[in-house]
């Protein structure tokens, strides 16, 4: 049934040019795994029958019992094209011979798992953007497309779910093309925000070929070239003019045979697409519905689809017969593989302006040279994006894509992790690969080797990777990693993880590790208080880390599971009344500080890396001083360090001139911040956008008395003085809820936000529907629960993504044990077991 | 005032205290007495001196009675180095004791007193008894405080007495160790443990009654909540655990009821979390301080040597720190260092203030956190018995010289093994074996450092000083000419300065310092 052998599929490795790397993006339940099935099946992998009901690519089985995908999963498919449709391949596409190899990632939808769509796109170079005709662009829709341009992904689109069109809204043509239209239109503004110069034109349009109709359930859709070809003879006019006219202002009235750019009003005269695209397929899939096989056979002879069905397909009814018809007469696979191949970079093409974004070392050394040739004779370079569990559960494989050169079966390699630094012998290791593989889906198929510009799945490397790295070849030195992947989500929902017998303990330990290969995302780790807690995006997430975590890494232990927690952060509102002092123990040396609120989007631009720790000092000052209004020798030369973790959006800035000894107490001082910073005063909490300005500084003149142990206690206690003399505040992190619902929900949906704390901040109808988009900020902390609540008070109309947005101020004055922000301050305090009240300020500042 | 001295008599135990000094034949004997009962010390001494005074007199003659002021680690451990200083043959020790053996002077405890009922404590435990049995347990072991210790016999009478004709589970109540300590004599000394079957709980030994174990009892802790009962419940953390955690019976607050739940449950739970925690830490520490926080009690010696090779080992360096008490500030003094072992007495060694910077594990915790693939499953042991030799360590060590990155759960994320720089991963490095590594690798931090990095593994407490400190003194060396090759700031010559008086200098014309009024 397979309609190729992998010897053919290796032969086809060779040739970068006819490669495509692609994932399948969408916003959740556009049908991106459906429409997969269509190319699966076109390369005889699945049954055409089975094809939009298998989903091949969710391999597990809660994907498939949820039908939601969880795990991206790659498959590579080859193909074998004919000439005639190879006939109008652009110029500028090269092309080597009539066969096509496409390695497929199929992403999941739901927010909650975009670092698996993340992970998927560093390893393609193109991205089939799947946009359900009837919700339209959605909030994972533009996140994935954000993502995809900020890689430098080249994006094609298919208007997917046209069934729906037919069947559900009974769209007339028009409404429909408006519909189309604007779907289209909403996705190229968010194409347009997000793109970048080096990636070109990325606008999608139908008249180019780059936008497809699809039905990815009844497998089949369409691009206008399909009709351009069938109406081009017809008309005698050049394809391509043909497909000019079938999309846009185009108007055709066949009564007299004219084409206007207006719409003439006389009742015969339609849109060139409704016309010519639209209205034959309604009357097909009409006539198919009704059983009116009368209308329908003449239509198909004409179409010449009769003669190709089967014979047993005449016989059929109703929607299976729609189904095979439609099948049969406008192929999903055909469509997007036109689409794909024609529009889509070969690696080849990609790897050309993609290099400079991959590349963390010089661009112009050997390596930056190979990956932008895509030499399959050059360096090894080859990316590991995330690691796939084998079906044994112990082991993983590295999959990833290999940049440049060869990798092969046992081939020694240097293994760079994230934290690699050049020359350094952290975090790299050598080691040779046990077994390169190809990933088909459910099956792994041994191979030999695999040149550049393909992916790879390898066995053997899992002691040595945790979720990505760059390989190189043994004797590679000198070669930089590729930089690592950016995600848009963050882990904000954290549960703490107990085994339940106290024996298990080692189970849950080893458990955790794996859990934390096989997710992106995912963070496992042991808290200050000895707690093992698992962070994930969402609800969603979590629930399926533990499951996994629980079933497949701990051999089925029992564990238990904490209520989820959010982690706050502590800032301050307002600047110190006053100047705050403290005393070091031996009473000789003093520092006065004051804390202040950081300027409004500072903190963000830090941890969007604008404001970084390893910037150029004059750089930073002048960015400083004109964004913020900053004194320039202030961020130039003043701002003694970032915290926590020394890139933490907290700073400590020297203020004071002149004073002697200051950079001898500088490294206690900020160690007493990265300290002060990780563990604030109120709870224990990351401190966030507080500044603190060191204003003066009495020293001991004998640099014994004005050692770490004098400074550190010291610096600790000004810094916690100052924060809680200006204004302390709890930040708490707040979603981005996104909901659908038809407008009967609205008051459902309205109340339950608002129940819960939440802010409804957009409301919009999408035109031509019932449906409503609603934007709503929701805080985390509430939103346990939130998809039940808001389904049940919606009878199931609504449903929600959630997304970390950003941190948001309680307004309340924490030191206040009465109001709400004193009231989680000290449940934090107690879970933590420190001292249930906050220390009052004396015990922080001194007198004179 | 005749009654008074009974009491005061009674409450330090002059009598027994008196004939202990008499047997020993002991010349020079140091008081050291806790610092709230350093009032007492000059009455005390007297009140000693008087019962010795009826001894014969040529004895007397040489015998001294003298009081320590202030002790140099905690004042739980008897000082025998303070006692040293002036040449005493023993020790008395009044208050709290943590009842680590001695290593040179023999010593003898005397523990504080405090009231108690036994007959009503008798009563309650049966009660608590009969309760534990219907959940199983076959014996309820009761530890009493110090406090109580006076009470032990009649305790253990009432308790006999009353439990003859319940159905329950055997209450048996732990002894007190032995108070008076001879490091010549003390088995416990060098290792040797007393017993294999006995199981020592701070100042209580107990032996499970026939044919039960530890698991299979209940435990009760006589006396009131403090570090005393915290330190038995995570010593006993697992035991205990089967039945709902160690019950408490305070005999100055509880009347008749043995309290299930005992105050401060939670309180020692979250303290054995948070262990868990500073020994992740310690797994990814590469340098690390030892704290002699005692000279006293027997075999620390042997412990920090132990530690020392067990820690070169695992590919650390370590550095040894003597500090009494110690303190946030003076364990900030050394930032280089990234985790403490604390080598004391076993009532201090669970050292876990917020406000130190780096973790303090104790002994038996570094053997686990610095043995790879080691995991500590919950149970504390704090007498340096229990600490495995370095021998053992390293014969039950799998020797597995594959480096492979381990899992940090601190971080989350994977990290490049301690030992993976020393052993055998840079085989191929010359300089490691000519002895320049430090000075390759400090040259390399540097401009590490010159390129915004600061990240770098360190290794060492010099290399730390050289790649993470911004401040390096003054001029680290000459600085040479960059053509030459010259000494450039070398010291210029002398030269003569100004001299007079400030108002006008000796070679300054009168006329220019007349110009300013």
């Amino acid at each position: 049934m397979v309609k190729f052998t992998i010897d053919e599929l290796r032969k086809q490795m060779d040739h970068n040019k006819n490669i495509r790397n692609m994932s399948v993006i969408a916003h959740v339940d556009h049908g991106k795994s459906t429409l997969t099935d269509s190319l699966v099946a076109a390369a005889g992998i699945i049954a055409q029958e089975n094809a939009g009901d298998a989903r091949l690519t969710d391999t597990r089985q809660d994907e498939q019992d949820r039908c939601i995908t969880i795990k991206s999963t790659g498959i590579s498919l080859f193909y074998t094209v004919s000439d005639e449709d190879l006939a109008r391949l652009p110029k500028d596409v090269p092309r080597d011979g009539n066969n096509y190899l496409i390695n497929l990632i199929d992403s999941p939808g739901h927010v909650d798992f975009s670092s698996e769509v993340t992970a998927a796109l560093r390893i393609t170079d193109g991205a089939l953007v799947v946009v359900d005709c009837v919700e339209g662009v959605c909030v994972q829709t533009e996140t994935v497309l954000r993502q995809a341009l900020g890689e430098r992904i080249k994006p094609v689109m298919t208007v997917n779910k046209l069934d729906r069109c037919f069947l559900e809204l009974m769209l007339d043509g028009e409404e429909a093309y408006q519909n189309f239209c604007r779907v289209i239109e909403n996705a190229n503004v968010i194409m347009a925000t997000y793109t970048d110069e080096a990636l070109g034109d990325v606008q999608v349009a139908p008249e180019k070929g780059t936008v497809c109709f699809s039905a990815g359930l009844h497998n089949w859709a369409f691009t206008l070239t399909v009709f351009a070809k069938m109406y081009a003879a017809k008309f005698g006019i050049d394809q391509d003019a043909m497909m000019g006219k079938l999309w846009g202002d185009n108007f055709f009235d066949p009564k007299e045979r004219k084409w206007t750019k207006k719409n003439t009003g006389s009742k015969t005269c339609m849109r060139a697409f409704v016309q010519f695209c639209y209205e034959p397929i309604r009357r097909v899939i009409d006539a198919a519905m009704n059983d009116n096989k009368d209308k329908l056979w003449p239509m198909l002879e004409k179409l010449q689809v009769k003669d190709r069905l089967k014979p047993a397909d005449l016989d059929l009814m109703g929607k299976p017969l729609m189904k095979r018809i439609m099948q049969t007469w406008l192929p999903a696979d055909v469509a997007l593989l036109e689409m794909i191949i024609y529009h889509l970079p070969s690696p080849a093409t990609a790897q050309k302006y993609r290099a400079d974004t991959l590349y963390e070392g010089p661009l112009d050394d050997a390596y930056a040279n190979a990956i932008r040739e895509c030499d399959a004779n050059g360096p090894l370079m080859l990316y590991v994006s995330k690691m796939i569990p084998t079906a044994d559960k112990g082991r993983f494989l590295a999959f990833g894509r290999v940049f440049s050169g060869t990798v092969q079966t046992g081939q020694k390699v240097r293994i760079m992790g994230p934290n690699y630094v050049p020359g350094e012998k952290k975090d790299l290791y050598i080691k040779s690969i046990q077994r390169t593989v190809l990933c088909m889906g459910r099956r792994q198929d041994a191979i030999d080797n695999v040149p550049c510009g393909n992916t790879v799945a390898m066995v053997g490397l899992d002691q040595f990777i945790q979720k990505n790295a760059t390989i190189t070849g043994e004797k590679d030195v000198d070669a930089h990693t590729i930089k690592a992947m950016k995600f848009s989500v963050s882990p904000v929902v954290r549960v703490a993880v107990e085994c339940k017998n106290s024996q298990d303990l080692p189970k849950l330990v080893e458990g955790l590790k794996r859990l934390s290969k096989s997710d992106p995302m995912v963070q496992c780790q042991i808290e200050e208080t000895g707690e093992h807690i698992v962070a994930g995006a969402g609800e969603l997430h979590l629930e399926i880390c533990l499951k996994d975590l629980q079933e497949d890494f701990m051999g089925g232990a029992e564990i238990r599971i904490s209520d989820p927690v959010v982690s706050f952060r502590e800032t301050v509102n307002g600047t110190s009344d006053h100047i705050c002092m403290s005393k070091s123990p031996n009473k000789h040396n003093r520092l006065y500080f004051q804390a202040v609120a950081m300027d409004e989007g500072l903190a963000e631009a830090i941890d969007n890396g604008e404001v970084t720790p390893r910037d150029d000092p004059k750089t930073r000052g002048r960015f400083l001083a004109d964004k913020y209004g900053w004194d320039k020798d202030l961020g130039a030369k003043k701002i003694w360090c970032f915290g926590p973790d020394t890139t933490g959006p907290n700073l400590i800035v020297d203020m004071c001139k002149g004073v002697q000894y200051l950079n001898e107490i500088k490294d206690s001082c900020v160690a007493a911040f990265q300290w002060a910073t990780k563990e604030g005063v109120l709870a224990e909490e990351n401190m966030r956008g507080i500044k603190f300005e060191i204003h003066d500084v009495v020293l001991h003149t004998d640099a014994i008395h004005r050692g770490g142990g004098q400074i550190i206690p010291t610096c600790r206690r000004v810094l916690y003085a100052s924060a809680l003399t200006a204004e302390p505040r709890l930040l708490e992190p707040v979603y981005l809820v996104e909901i659908q619902a038809p407008e009967q929900a609205l008051g459902g949906i309205y109340s339950t936000v608002t129940q819960k704390r939440g802010m409804v901040i957009e409301e919009t109808q999408r035109p031509g529907t019932p449906i409503y988009n609603i934007k709503a900020y929701l805080p985390v902390m509430e939103s346990f629960g939130f998809t039940g609540t808001l389904r049940a008070a919606t009878s199931g109309q609504a449903f929600p993504q959630c997304v970390f947005d950003h941190w948001d101020m309680l307004n309340s004055d924490p030191l206040n044990p009465d109001s709400q922000s004193g009231k989680l301050v000290k449940d934090i305090r107690k879970r933590k077991g420190s001292k249930e009240n906050v220390p009052p300020l004396n015990e922080y500042e001194d007198k004179l | 005032m005749r009654d008074d001295d009974a009491t005061f008599d009674v409450a330090y135990d002059v009598a027994r205290t008196a004939s202990w000094i008499r047997d020993g034949a002991f010349s020079r004997v140091a008081l050291q007495l806790p610092d709230d009962k350093l009032p007492d010390a000059a009455r005390l001494a007297r009140a000693l001196q008087t019962a010795l005074a009826r001894d014969d007199d040529a004895a007397r003659a040489s015998r001294e009675v003298f009081v320590l002021a202030d002790t140099t680690f905690g004042s739980c451990c008897v000082d025998e180095v303070a006692a040293a200083h002036r040449d005493a043959d023993a020790i008395v020790h009044f208050g709290r004791a943590c009842c680590s053996p001695t290593s040179r002077t023999p010593a003898r405890l005397v523990f504080d007193r405090k009231e108690i009922d036994c007959a009503r404590c008798a009563r309650a435990l049966e009660a608590h008894a009969a309760a534990s049995a219907r959940r199983g347990a076959r014996a309820v072991v009761a530890l009493c405080d110090q406090e109580y210790f006076w009470a032990l016999d009649e305790l253990k009478r009432a308790s006999t007495s009353s439990t003859a004709n319940v159905q329950g589970a055997e209450i048996f109540i732990a002894d007190a160790v032995e108070v008076e300590v001879d490091p010549s004599r003390d088995s416990r000394v060098r290792g040797r443990d007393e017993d294999a079957s006995t199981t020592r709980v701070g100042a209580s030994r107990f032996r499970p009654p026939n044919g039960t174990t530890n698991e299979d009892c209940a435990y009760v802790w006589i006396g009131a909540t403090g570090p005393a009962m915290t330190h038995a419940m995570l010593v006993l953390g697992d035991c205990a655990a089967k039945f709902g955690g160690m019950a408490q019976y305070d005999p100055s607050v509880d009347g008749d009821a043995v309290r299930v739940e005992a105050d401060g449950a939670g309180e020692a739970a979250r303290a054995l979390k948070r262990r868990r925690f500073l020994i992740a830490k310690a797994k990814e520490a590469r340098v690390v301080g030892i704290i002699a926080g005692t000279l006293g009690v027997a075999g620390y010696r042997e412990m920090i040597e132990n530690l020392r090779k067990l820690i070169a080992n695992s590919g650390r360096k370590s550095y040894t720190v003597v500090a009494g008490k110690p303190n946030p500030q003076k364990l900030a003094n050394f930032p280089e260092i990234e985790v403490f072992i604390m080598v004391s007495c076993e009532l201090t060694a669970l050292m876990d203030g917020r406000d130190y910077m780096q973790p303090i594990i104790t002994p038996y915790e570094a053997t686990i956190a610095f043995t790879p693939g080691k995991m500590w499953m919950g149970e504390v042991k704090l007498d340096f018995a229990s600490v495995p030799t370095f021998e053992d360590v390293v014969a039950n060590g799998d020797d597995d010289d594959d480096v492979q990155p381990e899992f940090s759960l601190v971080s989350g994320t994977y990290i490049s093994p301690v030992n993976a720089s020393s052993s055998a991963h840079d085989a191929d490095d010359i300089d490691a074996l000519t002895g320049t590594e430090l000075a390759r690798r400090a040259e390399g931090a540097l401009s590490l450092r010159a390129s915004g990095v600061s990240d770098a593994v360190v290794t060492s407490g010099a290399e730390y000083l050289i790649s993470k400190r911004t401040y390096t003194g003054l001029e680290p060396g000459p600085k040479r000419d960059d053509e030459t090759g010259a000494i450039a700031d070398a010291p210029l010559e002398a030269a003569r300065g100004l001299s007079g008086r400030a108002k006008s200098y000796a070679d300054e014309s009168p006329a220019s310092a007349a110009t300013d009024p």
